[in-house]
């Protein structure tokens, strides 16, 4: 690395490397029966100069071809955009644990006897039911050297074990998937066994949904599909560019008061957390909306730069790109309402434990429109059966605004997300039926 | 090289085993809004080797040459870790045969320069326009060299070359933000980008024209598509039930997927053909060296095939059709689509939509998605149709349904087939984007559920 940074100063007096290097094995199940395990090797690097105050870049998986990948470096310069940034001097990174020594040493054929276990569970508690489980460890190493000083180098593992149940019910398919991602070793499987048989129990019956506004509550592993509008929203490019609805409205009350959400990468074992983020900036926590008021936006060195803004340490990339804002861990506070209060409070509403169809909608504008993949339909404070052919629609900003509360519990979804239950006034239900 | 990977491959001590090795040359120009955000060029050189003993797989992929011996040892013992005892793949023809990429205009002899001012030049009709807030224009061209090779002997060097380029308009009036975009991709060459300035123009006055569009009304409607929605819900919501890898393990499913059943009026015929030249989702040999072809999934309204890898068509007793895939080297082939269309008939446009009282001209798609039998996806834009006459545009129109319902809901099938392929391409099992073309005449369902606000 160290020679290519010096091969490529001769020709530009800012540059910077960023390399990484990964093994992740995944193991598979598939109808029930191990069906592959596989190992990933990934190295590349990616490298980005400023010449003549443009930035320009390129990457490559081949470390012999360095020669090329300096000349399409500098090429790409003679085109690229204005550089609003210094490289950063070497600094400490936020102490922070993403390591894992359960998982770096972890057997495949523990990875494997877990699986098998799961899936006997399953079949114990419902013969009908069929599985797929997906175990996955990954150790990722990150390196940034640059003109400036910087070189420095983290290690993270990642631990995924999902168990996703398929079952056909009354003529149609359900799938349903438990579990979790982290930077620790999780081996919850009687948790998430239990999850899924109960949900199966529960979609028994399907229930008759009418086609107007309801009561709507979405638990936490539903809401990363809401959070998303968030995300972009809060993005930095996305309101360098004046795309996002946000725009120019710091300060504002846009969201219920008690609905607070911030990024923060910083939180041991987030999968989102890191000492420094891709460009070498240090994480940090950075508040989004706090008692629904709009409080900042997250960024990278060069959108920070062209908006005269502070960085946030959001630069994310991988070797083959530039890097660009993105979130590392998206936290919502919790609230007050336990789960069966929220339920039991419904007189007639829904309660979405799974949607699909997620991103298609204009979710910059903060607008969804999701098939409801697993809910139950809530009649009197109870769960009667579960809801097939609906869609739940509405706009996150103003859904946000209109909220019974909040769930007490945060839950970790997807690795990256940490949020409790909504529970909405009013969202538009459409059925077929 | 080839004897390098040769010698690798004497150290397979399972049923089965394969090297991949591919070579990635690719050239983007990407601005949005006024920024040229990327451009230039990536170089990936990267292999996997996949072993297979009696129902298990291992897989190993890497980008260190180096080391390809250990990698072998590797794959073969994962796949007897997995190795369930039992299976087979299907027997498949050995080929040795090498395909080189000759264009005219082949994308890696037009100059960085050449492109990028292409792309500035239309990038600039979207941001002319006064109610624009941004833009996004992406060109990408992607050179693949492949070696495949596996123990039968087959030994099979293929060249692509992708070249394509999208826009997107995004227009705002206070927080109402919408999106217009076109996008379009192939193995025809340079030339697919050239003379889009007209494209380009519609597509900028079509996100204007959306902050005005009324929102749907939720509800049941009757339903034209367009070539493009048309060939996304072909893709997704059939096309992937096609896909023998969701179907072999399940015997519900397998007997929903019967193939002899009726799934459509006699005028519904779906293909997916993988020999049509110049097309994005053209391949003369896949992901385990068997050859493309074209595969009759339904004709004349009955299921009478599906799309296999050499594992599924082994398990279930069907012939191969070629349909094995991966994204790239750091990736399995998995069963996956390649041009998939509805044949057309000869039901005119025009008699189409003046049979319609009330109902919706749906056009092109945002995205799509399906779970199995149920799929949904949204319309880029849409128009109400009344009393048969083709009236005001309108926004947020989401289709879903039931796919086996709505297929023989088709009641209309148009005269006017459209294949395309776009930048961009079909996800699966986290593997996306791969390369593939849809297509479809008009076409006219009955009772779709339209999720509105």
């Amino acid at each position: 690395m160290e020679s290519i940074l010096e091969k490529v100063l001769k020709r530009v007096d800012s540059a910077e490397l960023y390399y990484v290097e990964s093994e992740v094995t995944p193991i598979e199940f598939k109808f029930d029966k191990l069906h592959s395990i596989d190992q990933k090797y990934v190295k590349g690097v990616g490298l980005r100069v400023i010449k003549d105050g443009k930035i320009g870049f390129s990457s490559t998986t081949d470390l012999s071809k360095t020669d090329e990948l300096i000349e399409n470096a500098l090429l790409s310069a003679k085109f690229g955009q204005e550089a609003k940034f210094e490289f950063p001097k070497g600094k400490e990174g936020v102490s922070v644990n993403i390591v894992s020594k359960e998982i770096k040493h972890f057997p495949v054929e523990n990875g494997v006897d877990t699986g098998k276990e799961a899936i006997e569970l399953v079949k114990a508690g419902n013969s009908e039911i069929q599985c797929d489980v997906r175990i996955s460890k990954g150790i990722s190493r990150v390196r940034i050297l640059n003109s400036n000083g910087l070189n420095t180098a983290y290690e993270k593992t990642v631990f995924s074990y999902y168990i996703i149940g398929f079952i056909i019910l009354d003529g149609s398919f359900l799938w349903l998937s438990e579990g979790k991602r982290s930077c620790k070793l999780l081996l919850n499987t009687k948790e998430f066994v239990n999850k899924v048989l109960q949900k199966v129990e529960l979609a028994k019956n399907v229930a008759k949904v009418p086609t107007r506004k309801m009561n709507v509550i979405f638990m936490p592993e539903a809401m990363p599909n809401l959070l998303y509008a968030v995300q972009l929203g809060t993005n930095g490019k996305q309101v360098q560019k004046g795309a996002s609805p946000l725009t120019g409205r710091i300060g504002q009350k846009l969201l219920d008061e008690r609905i607070s959400i911030w990024d923060d990468g910083t939180i041991d074992y987030g999968v989102g957390s890191a000492p420094f983020d891709d460009e070498g900036m240090r994480t940090q926590k950075t508040p989004l909306f706090e008692a629904g008021v709009l409080k900042g936006f997250l960024f990278d060195l060069q959108t920070a730069g062209m908006m005269n803004a502070k960085p946030t340490g959001n630069g994310s990339r991988s070797y083959d790109s530039l890097p660009s804002p993105g979130n590392t861990n998206l936290v919502v506070n919790h609230g007050e309402l336990s789960l069966d209060n929220m339920i039991k409070s419904v007189k007639e509403g829904i309660i979405v434990y799974d949607v699909i169809g997620g991103g298609q909608s204009n979710l910059l504008a903060g607008d969804f429109s999701l098939n409801v993949g697993l809910g139950y339909k809530i009649e009197n404070g109870e769960l009667v059966g579960r809801v097939k052919d609906t869609m739940v629609a509405g706009n996150v900003y103003d859904a946000f605004k209109n909220i019974i509360g909040l769930g007490d519990k945060v839950e970790e979804i997807e690795g990256t997300f940490r949020t409790p239950a909504f529970h909405f006034k009013e969202l538009n239900v459409t059925s077929k039926q | 090289m080839e004897s390098k990977l040769k010698k690798a491959m004497k150290l397979v001590d399972v049923d089965y085993a394969e090297i991949h090795i591919e070579e990635r040359i690719k050239t983007e120009v990407n601005y949005v809004g006024k920024e040229l955000e990327a451009i230039g060029t990536n170089f990936d050189l990267g292999g996997n080797v996949r072993a297979y003993q009696r129902g298990g797989w291992g897989f190993v992929s890497f980008n260190d040459m180096a080391n390809i011996e250990d990698y072998v040892r590797f794959a073969c013992r994962q796949a007897k870790l997995t190795s369930s005892g039992e299976g087979k793949l299907k027997e498949a023809p050995v080929f040795e045969d090498s395909i080189v990429v000759k264009l005219e205009d082949d994308p890696r002899k037009i100059p960085l320069d050449e492109k990028e001012e292409l792309i500035r030049s239309y990038n600039n009709i979207i941001l002319a326009s006064k109610a624009i807030q941004t833009s996004r224009t992406a060109y990408r061209d992607t050179f693949i060299r492949r070696i495949f090779l596996n123990t039968e002997g087959s030994f099979i060097q293929e060249e692509r070359m992708y070249c394509g380029v999208l826009f997107a308009a995004i227009a705002k009036d206070g927080t109402n933000v919408q999106t217009s975009r076109y996008s379009i991709g192939n193995t025809k060459g340079f030339k697919t980008v050239l003379g889009l300035e007209h494209k380009v123009e519609t597509v900028t006055k079509e996100a204007t024209d959306l902050l005005k569009a009324e929102k749907v009304k939720g509800g049941k409607y009757t339903v034209i598509a367009d070539q493009r929605l048309a060939g996304v819900f072909c893709h997704e919501a059939f096309g992937h039930l096609s896909e023998a890898d969701h179907v072999y393990g399940n015997e519900k499913l397998r007997n929903i997927m019967k193939l002899g059943k009726r799934f459509g009026e006699d005028h519904l015929s779906i293909v997916d053909d993988g020999t049509i030249l110049g097309e994005r989702g053209y391949y003369k040999y896949d992901d385990e060296g068997v050859k493309s072809q074209k595969t009759y999934l339904i004709k004349d309204g009955i299921l009478i095939g599906r799309l296999h890898s050499r594992e599924t068509a082994a398990k279930m007793n069907e012939p191969l059709t070629g349909n094995a895939r991966a994204i790239t080297y750091r990736f399995k082939p998995i069963v996956r689509m390649s041009c998939t269309y509805i044949e057309p008939r000869d039901k005119k446009f025009e008699d189409m939509v003046s049979e319609i009282d009330y109902g919706i001209y749906a056009i092109d798609a945002l995205g799509g998605m399906t779970e199995l039998e149920m799929f949904t996806f949204s319309a880029a834009k849409a128009y109400l149709i009344k009393n048969g006459k083709i009236g005001p545009m309108i926004r947020d129109v989401i289709l879903s349904g039931n796919v086996f319902e709505t297929l023989k809901n088709i009641d209309a099938i148009g005269d006017d087939l459209e294949l395309h392929g776009t930048l961009g391409g079909c996800g699966k099992a986290g593997q996306s984007p791969l390369p593939v073309s849809l297509g479809s005449p008009h076409i006219r369902i009955r009772n779709v559920v339209i999720g509105g606000r």
